[in-house]
């Protein structure tokens, strides 16, 4: 398994608050120099190599310059009685490079000054030009972190280009350029930094845990009236109406969703909000699925979009199965599910559940709804696989400390279930499963075992080995969805490593697979 | 770079901020000119039926515009909320003359589910059961099917009043049909049987509406009332088929094969008459992936759909069944098969109906310019483009509409899809206002997978047997034409029926000539059946 951390390590070398500005005339070339060459995969591959290389100097340069700022910061601090705030800084530089040079020697002189050195009458004026002159390095960081953004976006790094703007704002929370970019707007009022979008809300509106509500209203708000067809209702009056059936619920709009639920418009307000930070990490996550200027767009919340993303959130499976049998015919399928998306409504469909399978249905149902509903094009592919696979795959997503991290959730029930098939030598069989079709995908006997293996199937193609396959799987995702391959072409794309000359690529791909998923349920390979 | 990020900024900052805002007039009439249904049906889902004027224009929609429409009008309605408004949809309800408007209030009224308000005397959602015996029934049958989804004891107190002295074979097929959804009961078509059976649950204090008792369920497949699957392997065809079988034991069984790329749902609620004389054998063509080794054409590789190997595969399945012949119903060009059967197994076939039938793949192009001129004739765009989705490129495999969009650099609007597959659906209604059309457009798909049509040519293959037939059509169907229809009435010694006010699904549209005419056929068969035996008798006696 140190194989596999080592390529991980090759592949992504980088640290976001670590890079510097020096690298872009190499970035830019690389990418130039590139064009013309003959195969695709080699080209792919060349290009990540002097990319990586390039920004692995460039994070050298920029984390040497920073921790030469913050070394002066240290050893004014320690020479200045500030014991306290020069430890909390050496363990920041810690952090940041553990072996960076002449770190034991810097320990043993902060160590020297602070015995040497008494502690000062005024010690809050020395803290007031501690936090200026460190305010100060992490200012000039930004600055280089932000040069080094700029490249990126120029060469079409933009998945690197958006990571290298949050660190800025990290550095530096008051860079007006980063902050600009990212789409947000200073509250003057409130002192504080919100999006764009809600600065504009803000100016006609204000916010309640339902919502956005005009000032206008507010007086009636106040007193417990609620708008309703250019009426004002009482609360439990519109109430009434609106949980009397599923086709008039309530209704909350936010920057990208509008979501509609009969259990009430907080509730539907909490699931547009759990939504929009969804939003934000899928797109920087499946980036390459779109062509640049897009992508540029959805990254930097710039996307203008035409319409909301629409989602229904019955009050419980009773309801949501009473509202199928009404408009979808009693189908079968649907029956049998916990949600679903549909084009035809463009509109995902799941119930509350009382529990955290909600949010994987929620997730699932959504990622078909982000993925369909920015692409102009459809799939025509018989094979199914990939649309519910990387759907389940969501359910592997898990927010920890207020950040996602994709993929790490690898104990979920489905990716249980398949290690342990894995573990106990399942013959799998990759070719037969990526030709399913629908129907033979949806056969009740092994429904949930297709999910839970595309979910898998999926989760190896974007976490395998460092993600070697991820570009790749990527590209065959965006070229799947506009109806430009099939779902069992997926070889086709992959550039599979530890092939050479005759060796079989689907044997390859069968076997590794299956070392991931057995490496994950062991603990050999590192989560994602 | 700078430029770059300054752009961006300039697209955020020219985003408006959405806003539910009342429909203005100028919109309102921009979506009555429209050809786009899904822009129609959006602009309809918006209007504010507290408002008078618009609640004027969303009864207008009712009476006069098509299904589509009509469901982005009851979307609106069922948004009523004061008791002025209700009292009006009401009243609508009951007396307006149109039967278009009652269908839709009650499909309005079945959604809101408003219990709680009263209008005269009782709350909005009983008045439907008034309306149970409305004079028209077609309203009837819809009042029927909208009452199924609502679980509602008084619901099924009157459909069971209703059931009992209804004489419209459909509506009495929907009426059932809503009682075994509501109460899982499946007491089948005798009316004295659920009677019974209800005055028995409703004395029980433990019952629940709908509660599943397997034996009952096992019992009812036993005895007909409710539809049993079969799977039948057949070696020969090299498929599986799937059949659904329901209606009387041991009589004449009739094969019942849809249009192509429809489900068998879109004919069972109209062939219960039959099901009282004879045993249906529903089928669901198998899509074509569950055959091997077909003959393709094109750079995508599109398969032919294999007659033969299925009229292998319906042979396999009379002889699993244990039944001596099979009559055959079949619709459009899946009557090829039929027609295909009849010839090589002249002696499992007792009699044929074909509605709406092709001859052959000239009469399939025909109908497509057809349509094509017609669309373009009338400007209905979604007609005309559901046109270009008949041809593809024998080529590249690409279909003329994508092409069209193509080569002409024409985005497709939002929604095209969609609504091609609607105007797909209603082309086989003459009347395109009827509910009916959208109750039975989300069920209406048997998916095929693509498939290229096969050559057949119906006049090449004489037929082998006189086989009693009879060719089912309506005039305003676009799909065939009424003399492509004679010629095979004439070729298999036929008789030709061709129904004034229906299209494609004249079983649908006019019911009770369709039973009457089957009756007939079946009758008259089985009066020269025993014509000839008598003959055969009396030779013998000699």
């Amino acid at each position: 398994m140190e194989t596999d951390r080592g390529t991980q390590n090759r592949r992504h070398p980088w640290s976001l608050t670590l890079l510097t500005g020096s690298a872009l005339a190499v970035i830019s070339l690389t990418l130039f120099t590139l064009q013309d060459s003959t195969s695709a995969q080699r080209r792919k591959s060349e290009r990540d190599v002097a990319i990586e290389k390039a920004l692995l100097e460039a994070t050298q340069k920029v984390q040497a310059a920073h921790l030469k700022q913050l070394r002066k910061v240290v050893t004014w601090a320690s020479k200045n009685g500030l014991a306290r705030e020069a430890r909390k800084l050496l363990v920041t530089m810690r952090r940041l490079d553990a072996r960076y040079p002449g770190r034991k020697k810097l320990k043993k002189k902060v160590k020297e000054n602070l015995s040497r050195t008494e502690a000062k009458s005024d010690p809050e004026e020395a803290r007031a030009a501690f936090a200026k002159k460190l305010q100060s390095a992490k200012e000039k960081n930004a600055k280089r972190l932000f040069g080094l953004a700029t490249k990126c976006m120029k060469a079409g790094l933009f998945t690197r280009s958006y990571d290298l703007v949050n660190a800025v704002i990290d550095a530096d929370p008051d860079h007006k350029r980063a902050r600009s970019i990212l789409s947000y707007a200073f509250d003057r009022k409130r002192k504080e930094w919100i999006t764009k979008w809600e600065a504009r809300m803000r100016t006609k509106n204000f916010l309640t845990d339902e919502g956005w509500i005009k000032r206008s209203d507010q007086k009636k708000w106040n007193k417990g009236l609620r708008p309703y067809l250019g009426k004002w209702l009482t609360i439990k009056e519109e109430a009434r109406i609106r949980r009397r059936n599923e086709y008039n619920p309530f209704q909350v709009e936010t920057e990208h969703f509008a979501v509609r639920t009969n259990l009430g418009r907080k509730q539907a307000f909490e699931f547009a909000l759990l939504l929009e930070d969804f939003y934000q990490e899928f797109f920087r996550f499946f980036i390459g699925y779109y062509d640049q200027k897009k992508a540029a767009k959805l990254l930097f919340k710039q996307a203008d979009l035409k319409k909301k993303h629409r989602v229904m959130v019955f009050p419980s499976r009773a309801k949501y199965l009473t509202f199928l049998k009404a408009e979808k015919g009693n189908d079968e399928l649907l029956m049998r599910s916990a949600g679903f998306y549909t084009p035809a409504d463009a509109q995902s469909y799941f119930y509350w559940g009382h529990g955290p399978e909600t949010l994987d249905t929620l997730y699932h149902e959504v990622t078909h709804q982000l993925l369909a509903e920015t692409k102009d094009r459809v799939s025509t592919s018989r094979q199914v696989w990939l649309i519910e696979g990387i759907a389940t795959y969501m359910e592997s997503w898990e927010k920890i400390e207020g950040k996602w991290h994709p993929g790490s959730r690898i104990d979920s029930p489905g990716m249980r279930r398949i290690r342990e098939l894995m573990a106990e030598g399942f013959d799998f069989n990759l070719r037969s499963y990526i030709g399913l079709d629908h129907t033979q995908f949806h056969e009740p006997s092994r429904r949930s075992h297709n999910y839970e293996m595309g979910g898998a199937l999926c989760h190896f193609f974007l976490h395998y080995n460092g993600e070697v396959y991820r570009e790749d799987f990527i590209e065959f995702l965006k070229d799947y969805y506009t109806g430009k391959t099939s779902g069992d072409l997926i070889l086709d794309y992959l550039h599979v490593e530890g092939v050479e000359g005759e060796k079989k690529p689907l044997e390859t791909i069968e076997k590794q697979f299956k070392n991931h998923m057995i490496a994950l349920g062991n603990g050999g390979t590192k989560k994602p | 770079m700078k430029r770059l990020f300054a752009l961006l900024i300039v697209a955020l900052s020219c985003r408006g901020v959405l806003a539910q805002q009342e429909l203005t007039r100028r919109e309102i009439i921009a979506a009555f000119k429209s050809p786009d249904s899904f822009v129609r049906f959006n602009t309809w889902k918006q209007l504010n039926p507290e408002n008078r004027a618009q609640y004027k224009i969303l009864v207008r929609i009712l009476r006069t515009q098509p299904w589509y429409d009509r469901q982005g009008a009851v979307e609106a309605l069922l948004k009523a909320g004061s008791s002025e408004t209700l009292e009006r949809m009401v009243r609508d309800l009951k007396r307006h003359k149109d039967l278009a408007v009652r269908q839709g209030m009650s499909d309005a009224l079945a959604k809101m589910k408003e219990d709680e308000v009263e209008i005269k005397g009782k709350d909005v959602y009983s008045h439907l059961y008034d309306i149970l015996d409305d004079k028209n029934p077609l309203v009837r049958r819809m009042v029927a099917h909208h009452l199924r989804v609502h679980k509602k004891k008084e619901a099924v107190e009157a459909l069971i009043h209703q059931f009992q002295r209804e004489t419209d074979p459909v509506v009495r097929s929907f009426i059932l049909s809503s009682l075994n959804s509501l109460t899982q009961a499946y007491q089948g078509p005798s009316p004295i049987a659920w009677s019974t059976w209800w005055q028995q649950a409703k004395a029980d204090e433990d019952y629940e509406l709908g509660e599943v008792d397997e034996e009952s369920l096992r019992k009812a497949e036993e005895l007909g009332n409710k539809l049993k699957k079969r799977k039948t392997r057949s070696v020969a065809g090299g498929v599986t088929l799937e059949t659904e079988e329901r209606g009387k034991l041991n009589s004449v069984p009739i094969l019942i094969i849809p249009y192509y790329g429809y489900s068998k749902k879109t004919m069972m609620p109209f062939l219960s008459e039959l099901e009282k004389t004879n045993k249906l054998f529903y089928i669901d063509l198998p899509p074509i992936n569950s055959f091997n080794n077909l003959k393709v054409v094109s750079a995508k590789k599109i398969p032919y759909y294999p007659i033969d190997r299925l009229v292998e595969a319906f042979e396999d399945l009379r002889k699993a069944t244990g039944q001596d012949r099979f009559a055959l119903m079949a619709c459009g060009m899946n009557a090829w098969i039929a027609m295909r059967y009849a010839n090589l197994h002249p002696e499992s076939v007792s009699h044929l109906v074909f509605i709406s039938p092709l001859s052959s793949n000239k009469a399939y192009g025909t109908a497509t310019k057809r349509m094509e001129s017609q669309g373009k004739e009338k400007k209905d765009r979604e007609l005309w483009h559901f046109a270009l989705t008949r041809t593809f490129n024998r080529q590249t495999g690409e279909s003329t509409h994508d092409s069209y969009h193509t080569e002409k650099e024409i985005p497709k609007p939002e929604g095209e899809d969609g609504s091609i597959d609607r105007r797909s659906w209603s082309l086989y209604f003459k009347d395109e206002r009827d509910s009916l059309i959208g109750i039975l457009y989300p069920i209406k798909d048997q998916r095929m997978g693509s498939v290229a049509i096969p050559d057949f040519r119906c006049f090449a293959e004489p037929p082998r047997a006189r086989i009693p037939t009879i060719v089912i059509t309506g005039k305003s169907n676009l799909y065939s034409s009424v003399d492509d229809c004679k010629a095979i009435a004439k070729h298999f010694g036929g008789k030709l029926y061709v129904y004034p006010n229906t299209a494609g699904m004249p079983f649908a549209e006019n019911s009770a000539l369709f039973n009457k005419h089957m009756a007939f056929l079946l009758r008259e068969a089985s009066k020269a059946k025993a014509k000839k035996a008598k003959k055969k008798r009396k030779a013998k006696r000699k």
